[in-house]
């Protein structure tokens, strides 16, 4: 049914070049706090998205409605019309044969609102069995279909299961916290999340507060996923490279930090593997810092065109901006005991929060530390500190990249249903520069 | 009105609590940047949503299938999640009375947003980046973005209200760039500019177009410009940062859902917590605080919100004093109050939480220019560029897009990457004088929640000059 929708909209000889996606998207999520349900929800979203191109001008339409294809395509015209030749247009994508990826688990779709209640009841009475006051959290379950076509041949779809599960943990004065996601449900160790969250609770009672200042840090996985993901914000993208927005503008070449690596492949399946982008163009692997080298941006067949390049097929729903959306930073050979041992004076960091970029080219942002903070001392743990406010390039910290850990984790990169797998770092130093209360 | 009836009449067979929203959005974006029409989008998106609160726990299922099987499917499922909720409870949720309506409610509009030709709004972005064309800009951009909203909301209870609510707004940006450095500036602020529930006169008062040059200039100008000290002095921000700090410092922390914590897993709780009400000294005797969602023209402003209950003003802060917080039918019930109408959901497919209205700071006596010239020493700072809180509000950090040192009350040095910071109460607290130049700002894309919503917000704002603020912070 849908498919006879779409093809009779590739087939539509009034637009030069034509394509047509289709995302239906079915959501569950049970969120909890202090222990108990407190919002569960599903929706069913079914979205047409058509870009359509007439003498190099190019309108876009988005609906939900499916009744009246032909009016949305009329006003899709109108609007094409209106539009002024884009001479860095240079062509749709064509089609390109692509790797199969299974990323459809059955227990993740059938999922049910009892069941998942029945594992955030698990979750949450695990973490009672410490001396915990509350647990909250959010545990979700998505099927996504995703349907792309083009009057340039390109005819494909896809379909993925994902869930995810994060929670937070909370004492009189310790706050803890622990995530997990993976395209199959069955994959989750509920009890193990909420013992985790109630551990770290417990060992970050009683903070105390410490002078800011520049520290050695030890970062958990869940702190290095949250600055690849800001990386990619400030310049990843061949949109903000060719708007000279990037921190990777003048660099291409350059050594801009220390000996990490860190690429994007869409076909790895220890990520959230998908075979192609949302233009249809086949995933690849793309070195964007290799061995500190600033090496890619990632395109989309509109900003490769630009270069006269190929695509990368980081094409994004509904959005002119290519996006990295599976991120891996490569590991090393450590683990987090030996770089807490090897941190003379440091903090070992589980998560930050509220992260937002000061300076994109010199790549400076700003964030709290969150559940679970301590002060290493000696080769040890000391005891828990309150939160503190860090103003940090990431760039000049990753140049003091001392020790990376063998093992890595997959991190949700939510909003665009990618991931970002990391491993835990030890950097020489990094500036704090507040403290909070608690 | 039969989609309605079919959802209703399954839930109330359950015996439950129940209320159904259809929501439908137009919207028209438009996204120039240098000479090209970046983005030309028509968005059309209709769905409906069904609340039901069953055996004390809520369910909530939506879709974008306006069929009766489906909205007939959706009520079971609600009912059925409501079931799975009621398993991990410690008690029944209870909701405060309200009272029932059956009305309609419309924004007032003098000039049809989506009856101007695209063309003409076209035209007048190009214009703007046109003037923004100069020597070290590398990226000219400008955009509009028209939305009309038209939902119903019908409840068990008999409730049953129509509204239209048609937003507008835009901005221009001119960013320039150097090696190794890149300076931006935003008329009339930034990320995606300023937006009201008004008509197309909203953008046509906005002058984008005689702002062009001007914005331009500044960020040349910038690339140049020193550093911003760091040290602790006289701040004087402008209402256009005050957006910020009031939505972040005061809007977020008095939601009650984020007291009771509700938000706790992901944006985070509180600092405003249950025993500070009406005994907290939240700031100086001149900070007064309203949420208030009648206020004309605010991106906040409705005739109901997403439970029925009627828009209303309230103190969130009086003489400095905590006093209030922002209510839904079920928090307000844990305080022995009535809802004060703050219950919001982003379209027919999320599940309404509490969500800002148009929060305000009341304006002072004295102008901008009037609060620079009783400033012996200090800092003055424009246009939001970047901020941050932690998880209990109280430690924050924004930078803005410019700003100039203050000399025996003159401006002096224009400077480039200004940030402050500070601890919210401490801060408030500070606040010496507030400006006359009030202004009600929309902020479109106000994030909290799982899954993320995105609510429409307001704020009128004066300038305001706070002592004793550190400026100037990290290593440049």
């Amino acid at each position: 049914m849908v498919e006879e929708i779409l093809r009779k909209i590739v087939e539509d000889k009034d637009f030069d070049q034509i394509q047509v996606s289709v995302l239906h998207s079915e959501n569950s999520l049970t969120r909890f706090a202090n222990s108990i349900i407190h919002q569960n929800v599903n929706e069913t979203h079914i979205e047409l998205v058509i870009k359509g191109v007439i003498d190099k001008k190019i309108g876009n339409i988005k609906t939900t409605s499916f009744k009246d294809v032909d009016e949305t395509l009329k006003k899709l015209k109108k609007i094409t019309k209106l539009q002024k030749p884009n001479p860095d247009f240079k062509s749709l994508p064509e089609n390109k044969n692509h790797k199969t990826i299974n990323a459809f688990y059955k227990e993740t779709y059938e999922s049910t609102p009892e069941e998942r209640a029945e594992n955030v009841k698990t979750l949450v009475e695990t973490a009672h069995e410490r001396d915990i006051e509350s647990v909250s959290g959010a545990f979700n379950t998505a099927y996504t279909k995703f349907y792309i076509m083009n009057s340039l041949g390109v005819d494909k779809n896809f379909e993925a299961t994902t869930a995810s599960l994060s929670t937070n943990v909370t004492s009189k004065t310790g706050y803890g916290y622990a995530d997990f996601t993976s395209r199959n449900v069955k994959d989750f160790n509920f009890a193990g999340l909420g013992n985790e969250a109630a551990e770290r609770c417990i060992m970050n009672e009683n903070p105390r507060s410490i002078k800011p200042g520049e520290y050695e840090v030890v970062l958990e996985d869940y702190a290095v996923g949250t600055i690849m993901i800001y990386l990619c914000f400030m310049g990843f993208s061949a949109t903000d490279y060719q708007e000279k927005r990037s921190f990777m503008c003048g660099n291409i070449g350059k050594k801009i930090t220390g000996d990490v690596t860190i690429r994007d492949d869409g076909l790895d399946e220890t990520n959230f593997a998908m075979p192609f982008d949302f233009e249809g163009v086949p995933k690849q692997d793309v070195p964007l810092i290799n061995e500190g080298v600033a090496e890619n941006v990632v395109h989309n067949s509109y900003t490769a065109g630009k270069e006269n390049k190929e695509s990368t097929g980081h094409a994004i729903l509904g959005s002119d901006k290519p996006f990295p959306t599976n991120l891996f930073f490569k590991p090393g050979d450590s683990n987090k005991e030996e770089m807490i041992s090897e941190t003379k004076k440091g903090l070992l960091i589980t998560r930050f929060h509220y992260v937002n970029p000061i300076h994109r080219i010199k790549t400076i942002i700003t964030g709290m530390t969150r559940d679970g903070t301590f002060l290493i001392e000696n080769g040890e743990i000391k005891y828990p500190v309150k939160n503190l406010r860090f103003t940090q390039s990431i760039f000049e910290a990753l140049k003091t990249v001392e020790l990376i850990s063998k093992e890595t984790k997959l991190e949700g990169f939510s909003w665009l249903g990618g991931g970002v797998r990391t491993p835990k770092l030890k950097l020489g130093k990094f500036l704090f520069t507040g403290t909070t209360e608690f | 009105m039969d989609l309605i009836d079919e959802a209703l009449e399954i839930v109330n067979k359950e015996g439950a609590y129940g209320d159904i929203r259809i929501v439908e959005r137009q919207r028209e974006n438009i996204e120039i940047k240098n000479d090209k029409i970046e983005r030309l989008e028509n968005i059309f998106d209709k769905g409906f949503g069904i609340r039901v609160l069953l055996n004390g726990a809520w369910g909530f299922a939506s879709s974008s299938r306006m069929e009766k099987d489906e909205v007939r499917k959706k009520a079971r499922l609600a009912i059925k999640i409501a079931k799975a909720s009621s398993k991990l409870k410690k008690k029944d949720i209870k909701l405060s009375e309200t009272k029932v309506y059956r009305n309609t409610y419309k924004t007032k509009i003098k000039k049809d947003p989506f009856k101007v030709p695209t063309e003409e709004k076209i035209d007048v972005l190009m214009e703007c980046v046109n003037r923004m064309n100069k020597e070290k800009i590398a990226l000219r951009m400008g955009d509009m973005q028209i939305l009309r909203e038209r939902k119903t909301f019908a409840s068990t209870e008999n409730a049953f209200i129509d509204q239209e609510i048609t937003e507008v707004g835009g901005s221009i940006t001119a960013m320039a760039a150097k090696p190794g450095d890149i300076q931006r500036r935003c008329y009339p602020t930034s990320f995606g500019g300023d937006y009201h529930t008004e008509g197309y006169e909203f953008i046509e008062a906005m002058d984008l177009v005689g702002n062009s040059e001007k914005i331009a200039d500044e960020a040349v100008l910038l690339l140049d410009a020193k550093q911003c000290p760091s040290k602790n002095t006289d701040l004087v921000i402008d209402t256009s940062q005050m957006v910020l700090q009031i939505h972040e410092s005061c809007g977020h922390p008095t939601e009650l859902d984020r007291v009771f914590g509700t938000e706790a897993n992901y944006a985070g709780t509180s600092f405003l917590t249950l025993e500070k009400l009406n005994n907290f000294r939240y700031g100086s005797d001149l900070v007064n605080i309203t949420a208030d969602a009648t206020l004309p023209g605010g991106l906040g402003t409705f005739g109901y919100d997403d439970e029925g209950v009627k828009a209303q003003k309230t103190y969130l802060v009086k003489e400095g004093i905590f006093s209030g917080y922002l209510t839904s039918r079920e928090t307000a019930y844990e305080i022995n109050q009535e809802s004060n109408g703050t219950m919001r959901a982003d379209g027919w497919s999320k599940f309404p939480i509490i969500r800002m209205t148009n929060i305000n700071l009341m304006p002072g006596d004295y102008s901008k220019e009037e609060l620079i010239e009783e400033t012996k020493e200090g800092l003055y700072v424009e246009t939001n560029k970047s901020w941050s809180i932690d998880d209990k509000r109280l430690n924050f950090q924004f930078g803005t897009e410019i700003g100039y040192t203050i000399e025996n009350g003159e401006l002096k040095d224009l400077v480039k990457n200004p940030t402050y910071t500070g601890i919210t109460y401490e801060f408030w607290r500070n606040l010496v004088a507030a400006g006359n130049d009030w202004h009600i700002w929309g902020v479109p894309n106000c994030g909290k929640g799982q899954p993320s919503q995105s609510a429409h917000v307001g704020h009128g704002v004066p300038t305001a000059k706070f002592e004793n603020i550190t400026v100037g912070v990290g290593k440049w």
